[in-house]
């Protein structure tokens, strides 16, 4: 199945992308799914910690599977003013 | 009561049909504290005072730098030394003498928040620091008013409205702090989330729907996308799992 992934920020640096399509296996969850994306883009490793995941525009839990044609963001807080 | 001259200076806000007199009335009487007079918190407090928020406490105890002049609004060369909320204060009335001003030269603690804070409706968070928006978050939960939070870095920048007792604060959605560094701005970008801040405090005041609870904005001018977030309270937050 496919799945959308967007990244904001601190995360579309890391990955030098806005967004990108990912094939994923059935039964693959939210937090396997970041783990395959920090192998991918070492970069995300350092962010990992305070990373947020939403799942077609709601926070995500790690353990959520994912769906054919979800929408994933992965975005950090920000803390300027 | 609106005087005729207040229905001229807001004619165009209050003829919209979910603002009317009586949306103007509650601005006009209501109170806004500005936390952070930075790149946020100027833009978020010009558009504050232009629509008739009738008290608006401002706190930050710091000075304006040179390196300040590239996103914070409301300060010029001149006021280079001076601080922050004095420069502000004068600003702000001059553009609109509906509105009274407070200044409070401090530095946002745990032991001084209720104190500087309980005469505000809303809060508004245009911090540069985690840590003191954790101290901020708190103090809304304590005193139970809406919270608006903002945040910039770079060219993308984040807001979302914690109503306390009813949905998700801050350190429900933001459990870990991303450092403390100095983090790049550009100014236009820090005044889209000023704005974004100051329109979700006119539209809590005013009783327009729908606000910012429960949902993250994000907003990254690097790739021109915003997104909408829903966010739900956490039962474990370290913040306000303990609270009803």
């Amino acid at each position: 199945m496919n799945v959308t992934v967007t990244f904001f920020a601190a995360h579309r640096k890391a990955v030098g992308e806005h967004r990108i399509d990912m094939h994923v296996e059935t039964g693959v969850t939210v937090e396997d799914l970041l783990d395959t994306l920090v192998g991918r883009y070492p970069g995300l490793e350092e962010l990992r910690p305070t990373t947020v995941i939403s799942c077609n525009h709601r926070v995500a839990d790690g353990s959520e599977m994912l769906e054919d044609g979800d929408e994933i963001a992965l975005l950090s807080p920000v803390g300027g003013g | 009561m609106l005087s005729e001259r207040q229905r001229k200076r807001y004619a165009r806000q209050l003829s919209m049909s979910c603002m009317g007199e009586a949306g103007q009335e509650r601005l006009l009487e209501g109170t806004v504290a500005v936390v952070g007079l930075g790149g946020l918190g100027t833009a978020a407090s010009l558009y504050l005072a232009a629509a008739g928020v009738g008290r608006l406490i401002l706190v930050d105890e710091d000075t304006v730098e040179l390196s300040n002049l590239n996103r914070q609004v409301l300060y010029s060369d001149e006021d280079i030394g001076h601080p922050k909320v004095e420069r502000a204060a004068d600003v702000l009335t001059r553009l609109n003498p509906d509105v009274e001003v407070t200044c409070q030269q401090k530095h946002l603690r745990e032991d001084n928040a209720g104190e500087l804070l309980c005469d505000a409706d809303i809060l508004l968070d245009c911090l540069d620091s985690f840590a003191a928006r954790y101290t901020l978050n708190r103090a809304a939960l304590q005193l139970g008013r809406p919270l608006v939070h903002g945040a910039v870095s770079e060219l993308h920048g984040q807001v979302m409205t914690v109503k306390p007792g009813r949905g998700a604060c801050l350190r429900c959605v933001f459990p870990r702090s991303p450092g403390e560094q100095r983090t790049p701005v550009l100014g236009s970008v820090a005044g889209t989330i000023g704005t974004v801040q100051a329109t979700e405090a006119v539209k809590i005041l005013a009783g327009i729907t729908p606000s910012l609870v429960d949902v993250l904005f994000v907003y990254d001018a690097g790739c021109r996308d915003a997104d909408h977030i829903a966010v739900e309270r956490n039962p474990a937050c370290s913040a306000c799992g303990g609270l009803p």
